[in-house]
């Protein structure tokens, strides 16, 4: 057998490429980044139909930028929550629809409570061959959905790979309410204990995260981490961004990103009449870049709540449409203020903040406090936020915030670019590539293998 | 407005999802459909549930009715002793007394042994003898020439399986989907 160069990693990221999902450019990050830094990464993806039939949208162009050193396996699933056309249902459920059914919900019950246990199945399946041949190294299970936690803990026990998690979003923290997501005989908990107790280490987006779940399992403690998102230099070039007010012209507030109905869009909608009642800010407009939700029949409802349906002769919102990652910067350079509308929440930092920080833009805060972006902003110069979600107060930050767009001061500008360019992606997942390659060097005889 | 003669048919074996059926057909009609619903009624849904005027219903009540397990079941165990118990309970004096409160006592328990033994049981078979009535009736439903069969509940599937094999240019499918009543091909004018 030659002998091996390159550390072996599996990667278990249902949301890749070609996902539109919001979590899918960690994922896509972290396996660019294995690979560059010498690893030899296979990723366990969902199926292409998952994507095309099921959520009805996916980044073809961001499938076609993964590394070709990536070799990437789509296990199949099946679809039985989502499958609706009745002709693809297979010779059991036509036949026997009410077995089926109790069949699929015992399985969700006793073995691995979550619609996408199939797919885990199947890559744990597809890994056992692929590492009989040439064994992993390390495998890393990233996040929604969890059952890929599920799968990296069955590789540990029937292979003895090692494992970490990545939690892009929390499992049984509901993070927007603060509460338990499930309740306390639900078997979600038996498996995220399990999970933990076995894994080399967990990751979180951020430190409240970190904090709530050292506080559930502090047996784990000591093994979890923080692995920040970061703002991706392939896609995202800040000088692309940079842009001045067109002096006669009103002000854009440009939201970047998705909008979804966790986000206070009823009071932004509010807010922006009223800076447009102010004087001399009848032009601003809130414009917004990006899919309206994740999912094709939540469109409808949010072009609504976004005010896009009213015959109205000038509307203080109006919706510049999806924008490709490769021509993100020209949505920034459209932007005079950058609009940071999320959830709200200290578990909750978004993705796109990192963005925003890098173009040095002002930036305006419309979410519920506290928030885990507040905790990257605090130190952002130009960071407006209002003091709550009441109308008047949204529209006086916004004003502030179009006035220092419109009247840059270069210190300060410079400044929060030079504090926005720190969070790069590559910068974050660092630790994290010198963690996971200890891991592999110490073999599945290491630290936290042999005792599991 | 959906072109003229585009017909969508709706199997609805079970209750549970009345309220979404009716909403549908609303809407279908709005758009121009010609709207057929298939029930498995015991208890008159489309009265109860005030389907809009301008659906047609097609009903296997009594067809269901006929069926022998059920038929026998019911013989058996509601009908036959209920009335027994009923024309005893009119005898005059302390004679009818202790009927009536055997009628009564018979009345629960029926009740209570059609939904806990009965339903539990027969529910495991009643798609299939749903689908084996239905397919009857195909002609009725317009199956031949209709777009779109949706299937509204699980006892519905076996149905609309059988019928998805049958006419292959059939759309069949378990959505209720709005947007497709008005994304129809017919709308667009012939090139």
């Amino acid at each position: 057998m030659p002998e091996r160069t390159a550390p072996r990693l599996l990667y278990l990221a249902f949301y890749y490429p070609p996902s539109r999902a919001s979590g899918v450019f960690r994922a896509y990050a972290t396996a660019e980044h294995f690979v560059r830094s010498g690893w030899d990464v296979t990723v366990m993806a969902a199926p292409h139909r998952f994507f095309t039939d099921v959520v009805k949208s996916s980044d073809e162009a961001l499938e076609a930028r993964i590394d070709p050193r990536i070799t990437v396996e789509r296990p199949p699933m099946d679809y039985f929550s989502w499958e609706t056309d009745v002709r693809r249902f297979g010779r059991f459920r036509g036949n026997a629809p009410v077995a089926a059914r109790r069949w699929y919900l015992w399985k969700q019950r006793r073995v691995f409570p979550e619609r996408y246990l199939s797919w885990a199945t199947a890559s744990v399946r597809r890994a056992r061959r692929l590492h009989r041949r040439e064994r992993f190294d390390l495998t890393i299970a990233t996040g929604n959905p969890f059952a890929s936690f599920a799968a990296a803990w069955a590789l540990r026990r029937l292979a003895r790979i090692p494992y970490i998690v990545d939690y892009r979003d929390a499992w049984t923290l509901d993070q927007f309410a603060n509460a338990d997501m499930f309740p306390p005989d639900h078997p979600a908990w038996k498996w995220e204990r399990r999970v933990l107790r076995s894994a080399e280490h967990s990751i979180h987006v951020n430190e409240a995260m970190r904090e709530w779940h050292a506080e559930r399992y502090p047996f784990a403690a000591d093994r979890m981490r923080v692995v920040l998102n970061g703002w991706d230099p392939e896609f995202f070039d800040p000088a692309a961004a940079q842009s001045r007010p067109a002096p006669e012209a009103g002000l854009r507030y440009g939201f970047i990103g998705t909008i979804t109905h966790v986000q206070p869009i009823e009071e932004a909608v509010t807010a922006f009449r009223l800076l447009r009642a102010m004087p001399g800010r009848g032009d601003d407009v809130l414009k917004v870049f990006g899919h309206l939700g994740f999912f094709l029949n939540s469109r409808a409802q949010l072009r609504r709540e976004l005010g896009l349906d009213e015959e109205e002769a000038d509307p203080p919102v109006e919706y510049a449409g999806p924008v490709a990652k490769s021509r993100i910067g020209e949505a920034y350079a459209d932007s005079d203020v950058l609009v940071l509308m999320t959830g709200g929440s200290r578990y909750v930092t978004t993705g796109k903040v990192f963005e925003y920080m890098a173009t040095g833009k002002p930036i305006l805060s419309i979410h519920e406090s506290p928030c885990a972006a507040e905790d990257l902003l605090r130190d952002y110069p130009l960071w407006f936020r209002p003091e709550s979600l009441d109308p008047a107060r949204i529209a006086a930050a916004a004003a502030a915030a179009g006035d220092a767009a419109r009247h840059p001061d270069e210190r300060r500008t410079k400044e929060a670019r030079a504090y926005g360019e720190r969070f790069t992606r590559a910068r974050s997942l660092e630790p994290l590539e010198a963690a996971a390659r200890a891991i592999a060097e110490a073999g599945a005889n290491g630290p936290k293998g042999a005792a599991a | 407005m959906n072109q003229d003669g585009d017909r969508v048919v709706i199997a609805v074996f079970k209750p549970g999802g009345m309220k979404r059926v009716v909403r549908y057909c609303r809407a279908a009609l709005e758009a121009g459909w010609e709207v057929r619903v298939l029930l498995a009624d015991g208890h008159c849904w489309a009265k109860r549930w005030k389907l809009p005027p301008g659906v047609e219903v097609v009903s296997l009540r009594e067809a269901e009715r006929a069926v022998p397990v059920p038929w026998l079941y019911t013989a058996a165990v509601e009908r036959v002793p209920g009335g027994l118990l009923h024309r005893a309970a009119r005898l005059p004096g302390p004679l009818g007394r202790p009927f009536g409160f055997a009628a009564r006592a018979h009345r629960r328990v029926a009740g209570a042994l059609r939904r806990r033994v009965f339903w539990r049981v027969y529910g495991w078979w009643r798609p299939r003898t749903l689908r084996r009535l239905a397919m009857r009736r195909t002609d009725r439903l317009g199956l031949a020439s209709a777009r779109r069969l949706i299937v509204a509940d699980d006892a519905a599937v076996p149905f609309g399986w059988r019928a998805a094999g049958r006419f292959p240019e059939l759309e069949v499918t378990t959505a209720f989907d709005a947007e497709a009543l008005t994304a129809s091909p017919t709308l667009e004018p012939a090139a």
